[in-house]
């Protein structure tokens, strides 16, 4: 196929499928949670990220994790102490982040930074050191999430029985939020800032409308964003639309037969 | 001597300033079927929160010897969005011994319905998932808050009988209720909390018009059971 004579198409592919692996998986546990809104809010923290890295000359992907990993610590702090309604606190975030990125945007005069790709994701953005960082994590988030799924399904099913239970929920929710930072981190330059959240909530949304039981719907979501992201490349690419775009497009496909077959 | 299973000695709890518990003590024996009753905010859950290690006592001792199941007062009303089945729920209680599992699934009689989805239950059989959930650890000790709510009442007989069975077969169960009269018929022994003064001991002893009027404030009709 002309599409893999290209190593920028080769990374964006396995960097896709790392991404397309982690993210619903993630998304399991933030959605059952109403979670949803927090990776919207951490990609708009990754992007603060990228424009920082940008700005002091640091390598961007590195940046951006760091910036989104310490943000998420301090939104779920402020959660945990319950003085601010949770969708208030992401709102306040979401905006803030923004304000700060465009106002260092600015300041620096764009120094070469891609706005638009890393908004909406570029599948020519994937250099070889982002492919390896984004394979590194995409592992340990996927052995950590298999490694505590008990963990993770009791916290979720119910807080109180897990502690019961022995479940450490606290320090679960943080290992989670983090998790959820470095995975949207890795996938903005694929899928975009803009984007990213849908990566991680339409999947599992889709696969929740085929009433199946916990681990089933975990499968049916990967097995949807596994297409979608693959898919979405495939159109990226032969149609000349950006790569996040595209793949969010395939999704929205999915999750409307599996809303309108459930009503 | 009868084992103990819980001790509990000059037990205060407050949320802030608020005290909820105050120098409270009681022993519960193996094998006791606790009823917990008092008025609304008057700290019957947090009382089992603190035996079962969920809030820290600010004042006192609690002993609680060997293995605790637990059924929260909204987990059977109040499903999260997990999109979990019976069997999935029943698992996340002790996933490897399948022997253990089908033994609790036909116990609590859930096993015509493992494989729906708790959402698709009615409020008294996802009682009985919890219940089965709890009871797959072998547990030795089953604390319940408010079990009934959400069964209905011509399902709440049937309920109890259950929960009675368990309690011959020796788990201890310790049930927080707003109904006295589930509680007057049910237990075998009444902890009354939030009064100006703590009440403990059988329902004859501890069920009297002037303790109701003192707990609640008011005079409370009920029934009282021959045990």
């Amino acid at each position: 196929m002309e599409i893999f004579n290209y190593d920028f198409m080769v990374r964006a592919f396995i960097a896709g499928i790392a991404i397309a692996i982690t993210a619903p998986l993630i998304g399991t546990y933030l959605v059952v949670r109403r979670y949803s809104l927090m990776a919207d809010t951490l990609a708009h923290i990754s992007l603060l990220g990228i424009t920082i890295g940008f700005f002091l000359n640091i390598y961007p992907l590195f940046s951006a994790v760091i910036v989104s990993v310490f943000s998420a610590i301090v939104i779920e702090k402020i959660r945990s102490l319950k003085k601010i309604p949770g969708d208030a606190l992401l709102a306040i975030f979401i905006s803030g982040s923004l304000a700060l990125t465009v106002i260092i945007f600015s300041v620096m005069g764009g120094a070469g930074m891609n706005l638009f790709a890393f908004l909406f994701g570029s599948v020519a953005t994937v250099s070889s050191s982002d492919l390896y960082i984004i394979l590194f994590l995409s592992f340990s988030i996927i052995f950590f999430l298999h490694y505590f799924r008990r963990e993770l399904f009791l916290s979720s099913l119910d807080e109180e029985i897990a502690k019961v239970d022995g479940v450490k929920v606290s320090l679960l929710n943080y290992v989670l939020v983090v998790l959820t930072a470095a995975c949207v981190s890795l996938s903005i330059k694929i899928i975009g800032t803009l984007l990213v959240g849908a990566l991680i909530v339409i999947p599992v949304m889709t696969a929740i409308n085929f009433k199946k039981g916990f681990y089933i719907t975990r499968n049916i979501a990967l097995f949807i964003s596994l297409f979608s992201v693959t898919s979405g490349l495939f159109f990226s690419y032969y149609l000349g639309v950006p790569s996040g775009g595209a793949v969010v497009a395939v999704l929205l496909i999915f999750f409307s037969f599996s809303f309108l077959k459930n009503s | 001597m009868e084992k103990l299973q819980i001790e509990v000695k000059e037990l205060s709890f407050s949320y802030n300033s608020q005290i909820v518990l105050n120098n409270i003590s009681f022993t519960v024996a193996k094998g006791d079927y606790l009823g917990i009753i008092g008025p609304n905010g008057g700290g019957k859950t947090t009382l089992v929160k603190v035996l079962l290690g969920l809030l820290h006592p600010k004042k006192g001792t609690v002993i609680v010897r060997g293995t605790c199941g637990y059924v929260p007062q909204k987990a059977a009303q109040e499903i999260s969005g997990l999109p979990a089945t019976v069997r999935e729920i029943i698992e996340s209680g002790e996933k490897k011994n399948e022997e253990r599992i089908k033994e609790v699934m036909n116990i609590t009689d859930v096993e015509d319905y493992q494989n729906k989805l708790i959402s698709e239950l009615s409020g008294g059989e996802r009682q009985k998932v919890f219940i089965a959930r709890a009871l797959v650890k072998n547990p030795d000790i089953l604390f319940l808050d408010e079990p009934s709510t959400g069964v209905d009442v011509a399902s709440q007989g049937k309920f109890y009988s259950f929960l009675k069975e368990l309690n011959k077969k020796g788990i201890t169960i310790i049930f927080v209720s707003h109904d006295i009269n589930v509680v007057a018929r049910e237990a075998k022994n009444v902890l009354c909390v939030g009064g100006k003064n703590l009440c403990f001991g059988s329902p004859q002893e501890t069920l009297t018009e002037k303790n109701i009027e003192n707990l609640y404030g008011r005079k409370i009709k009920f029934f009282l059971h021959n045990h």
